[in-house]
């Protein structure tokens, strides 16, 4: 991971759950990691 | 997940009304609200007034709830914009469960007046059957029906109905915080079998009573009514009341009286299945009480200071 560019509170549109949505970069690329509850998750791709 | 969630702004003195899940942040609301209250866990008022030099005008505001309320927690919200809390409540129930409806005097008419009037708060299925053999089964046939006739046929609350139908409800938005004051205590338990006799219904009476006795104590206050409640295995219930002589928090009385009332009411045709007391019009237990000639006084203070151990 390079850098975390937000964190704000938001809820997963394509998933579900609510928690706090870390907007990450990775390689270059910007991607969302979920903090819910103690829990970590990402957004399945299609 | 989807919870419905609703939302009522209201514009004169504009306030929002929100209805929200019980997983619902406060956060997303607090912002735009000046004063907020929360009817139950999933709605809530808000008075937007002093918030439209910063936040702009109701409908804005209301649409900046709704997108937060989607992006933060993802449910969505349905909200009325009105000039008061009745119509807000009415339009947050217009269009559901993501909408925003504005009703105010350009188009209260046009909007409120087609509607049935079940969807008047506080018009429940006894005061709807009232109003429809009375020729009154829209919001628009109440507000145009003369205020005598409502006040006939309904008391009080007819009174209290034509304001609300006309768009005229003028109490203010509540602070959270605000605690109404306590009007009665109660306490109904459905038994584990039905009742069939009136030992058993005097047993019930006599454990109710003495928890409801508990708390009014716990309030320092006494009742100066009791109201007892029966349901029987019908599901048919009904409600009857007795004015105590002096206010009393004594479970042994209040028991009496519940009974008293029971003998009176129930004539056991069927089984009954739940049962419940309540006392009411309360007053503060150290308040003067006008003694009795006839009353052993002295009794009733004893009963009260056993129930008290």
């Amino acid at each position: 991971m390079n850098k975390v560019l937000d964190v704000c509170r938001a809820a997963c549109q394509t998933v579900g759950g609510v928690g706090d949505r870390y907007t990450c970069l990775i390689r270059g690329q910007e991607c969302y990691l979920w903090l819910e509850k103690g829990r970590w998750f990402v957004a399945a791709k299609e | 997940m989807l919870f419905l969630n609703e939302f009522g702004l209201m514009c004169k003195w504009r306030a929002v009304y929100i209805e929200r899940c019980k997983h619902g942040s406060g956060a997303s609301i607090r912002k735009p609200a000046v004063v907020t209250r929360q009817g139950a866990e999933c709605l809530a008022y808000l008075d937007v007034t002093g918030s439209a030099a910063i936040a702009g005008d109701a409908m804005h505001i209301a649409q900046e709830i709704s997108n937060r309320i989607k992006f933060e927690l993802g449910i969505t919200a349905s909200i009325g914009v009105a000039d008061n809390k009745i119509t807000a409540k009415l339009g947050s129930d217009y269009k559901k469960p993501d909408a925003i409806t504005r009703i105010e005097k350009d188009n209260y008419k046009e909007i409120v007046y087609p509607l049935p009037v079940e969807d008047l708060l506080y018009v429940g299925p006894a005061t709807k059957e009232k109003l429809r053999r009375g020729g009154i089964t829209t919001i628009g046939e109440l507000a145009e029906a003369p205020v005598e006739f409502l006040l006939h046929r309904l008391g009080k609350m007819g009174v209290v109905l034509h304001t609300f139908a006309t768009g005229q409800d003028v109490s203010p938005v509540q602070n959270t915080e605000h605690i109404p004051t306590i009007k009665s205590v109660g306490n109904s338990a459905t038994t584990p079998r039905d009742l069939i006799n009136n030992e058993d219904v005097r047993l019930m009476l006599l454990l109710l009573s003495e928890s409801v006795c508990a708390r009014m104590r716990e309030l320092a206050s006494r009742c100066t009514v009791v109201e007892l409640y029966v349901r029987d295995t019908e599901l048919q219930s009904f409600i009857r009341q007795r004015k105590l002589a002096t206010p009393s928090c004594s479970s042994t009385e209040l028991a009496d009286t519940a009974y008293a009332l029971f003998l009176a009411n129930y004539h056991w045709e069927k089984p009954a299945r739940s049962i419940g007391v309540r006392g009411s019009g309360l007053v503060e237990a150290y308040e003067c009480v006008q003694m009795s000639l006839y009353q052993d006084d002295q009794r009733r203070q004893k009963w009260e200071r056993i129930d008290a151990t």
